[in-house]
């Protein structure tokens, strides 16, 4: 092997430099934003059209159910959606968090996404009336169930400590079939498939993280079980860009096709290495 | 560019910093974030799986719904680890939880995965495809039963069946690849998010 390539092999193999070079990519982008354009995705305008189409007082269940690690990709596309919803008006928002890890997103949530939009009450939703925020459901499979056969029996108090059965929003959600739509942030999206959407005959819209999109969402919207789906910063900056605010998705998406051409110059240089090494293991025999 | 003066944006600024830290050596920083974080995370399960318990169970159990005390029982029951004489009665809890997620997950799985998967994969050429739709559809089913036929090993994989399972292993490979990018893809917008965390909340920065 030359001391050429074997040089390269080791800085390639360091892992050290490999990450801090792509950590210090990345702060560069983000600091000196290039401004491509956006090109809108036709899956992210669906998803707004059909946001833009719902009837008025229509009640959507948003539910979060992901690992804390996930939301860096979870969250971008969070911000615009539940802003869209809430400067929409005339619905009724119930946001819950089921699942093992949905506690800690539920937090995240009401401190990261209400922080950077502003709380509902800023675009003249009432509290009981016009959103609820029904806190964290433990469990899978029997949660799921319970959920969709008995909503106030299962949840009975808020993340405010009201009795939801009390709340003015509840009179006329009973189960699953009361909700005319839901969006489900996280993984596994055959959770909500199978006990709520396909058993009710309800449309569904996945926001996922970018890794689960071909094994977790396309199979299902492939056969008609997810009706649209947002992936990643990238929907989250195409939606930003159709609601008309521009945040941290946009800002982020400089960043993401920066570190998207590192990784293509390192598989690159990797596969060189490789080439050259071979020719010159020939060379030397 | 002004420096947050919240104390909040500070501490979380500093655990990025000292997570990050990972990146040039294992030390004690590091080690310190990743001891808080861990701890953090088991006390707010601690507190949420405690409201639960608040809110599903005890406040019905006390407002009269009596049954609720099967569950306190059943609950209860998985503390008798702590005894050797009793340690077998803790089966009964996991049976419960094992028994009910199994049993619901069956029930739906059939008409979801299965059923509604094979309907989804069959489905009829709509009027009006481009001969990139007809091919995109008639794709899945064909990439289907060689994936399935790839898995079979009661026949050795030679002649038509060796061929066949040859264009699945090629779509297996396919889908891993794709598979592949997209985490890695995921991985790098983990990382914008802490990033942005830094140079715009706590930095101040403004572009």
């Amino acid at each position: 092997m030359g001391k050429k390539t074997e040089s390269v092999l080791r800085l390639l193999s360091n892992k050290p430099f490999v990450q801090g070079a792509l950590v210090l990519a990345l702060i560069f982008a983000l600091a000196n934003p290039l401004g491509l354009p956006i090109k809108i995705d036709p899956m992210s305008k669906k998803v707004y059209d059909i946001m833009e189409n719902l009837k008025p007082n229509s009640k959507i269940l948003y539910v979060a159910s992901a690992p804390t690690g996930t939301m860096g990709d979870l969250i971008p596309q969070s911000v615009p959606l539940i802003y869209h919803l809430m400067r929409r008006g005339n619905l009724k928002l119930f946001f819950i968090g089921i699942g093992e890890s949905a506690d800690h997103i539920m937090i995240y949530i009401d401190s990261e996404v209400f922080k950077r939009i502003g709380y509902p009450e800023k675009y003249g939703l009432v509290y009981g009336e016009d959103w609820v925020n029904l806190g964290y459901v433990a469990g899978r499979e029997v949660s799921y169930e319970n959920f969709a056969n008995d909503v106030q029996g299962t949840i009975l108090i808020d993340r405010e400590g009201n009795r939801v059965a009390e709340l003015p929003m509840f009179e006329d959600v009973h189960t699953m079939a009361d909700f005319d739509l839901v969006i489900y942030n996280g993984e596994k999206s055959w959770m909500p498939i199978q006990y709520w959407t396909e058993k009710f005959h309800k449309p569904l819209i996945v926001l996922t993280h970018t890794a689960m999109l071909p094994i977790d969402v396309i199979p299902w919207y492939t056969a008609g079980q997810i009706t649209a789906y947002l992936c990643g910063v990238r929907s989250g900056a195409d939606y930003e860009v159709l609601v008309d605010r521009p945040g941290g998705a946009v800002a982020a998406l400089d960043a993401l096709s920066i570190s998207h051409l590192f990784l293509i110059s390192l598989i690159l240089l990797g596969n060189i290495t490789y080439m050259v090494e071979k020719i010159e293991g020939k060379e030397a025999k | 560019m002004a420096i947050s003066t919240d104390i909040g944006v500070w501490i979380a600024a500093i655990m990025i910093i000292a997570g990050y830290s990972i990146i040039i050596k294992n030390t004690v920083v590091f080690k310190f974030a990743e001891r808080t974080v861990l701890g953090l995370v088991a006390g707010t399960t601690a507190v949420f799986g405690f409201e639960q318990i608040i809110k599903l169970l005890w406040i019905p159990l006390t407002e009269g719904k009596i049954v609720n005390i099967i569950p306190l029982i059943i609950a209860l029951l998985l503390f008798t680890r702590l005894s050797k004489e009793y340690a077998y009665l803790s089966r009964i809890p996991i049976i419960v939880l094992v028994a009910s997620g199994i049993s619901l997950g069956i029930t739906r799985n059939v008409s979801t995965i299965i059923f509604g998967q094979i309907k989804g994969m069959l489905k009829p050429i709509p009027t009006g495809s481009t001969i990139f739709d007809i091919i995109g559809i008639l794709i899945v089913p064909v990439v289907c039963c060689s994936v399935l036929l790839f898995f079979t090993y009661t026949r050795e994989h030679t002649g038509a069946l060796g061929k066949v399972s040859l264009i699945g292993r090629y779509a297996l490979m396919f889908a891993l690849g794709v598979s592949f990018g997209n985490f890695t893809a995921t991985r790098t917008n983990y990382v914008i998010l802490p990033l942005k965390r830094i140079l715009f909340d706590w930095l101040g920065l403004v572009v």
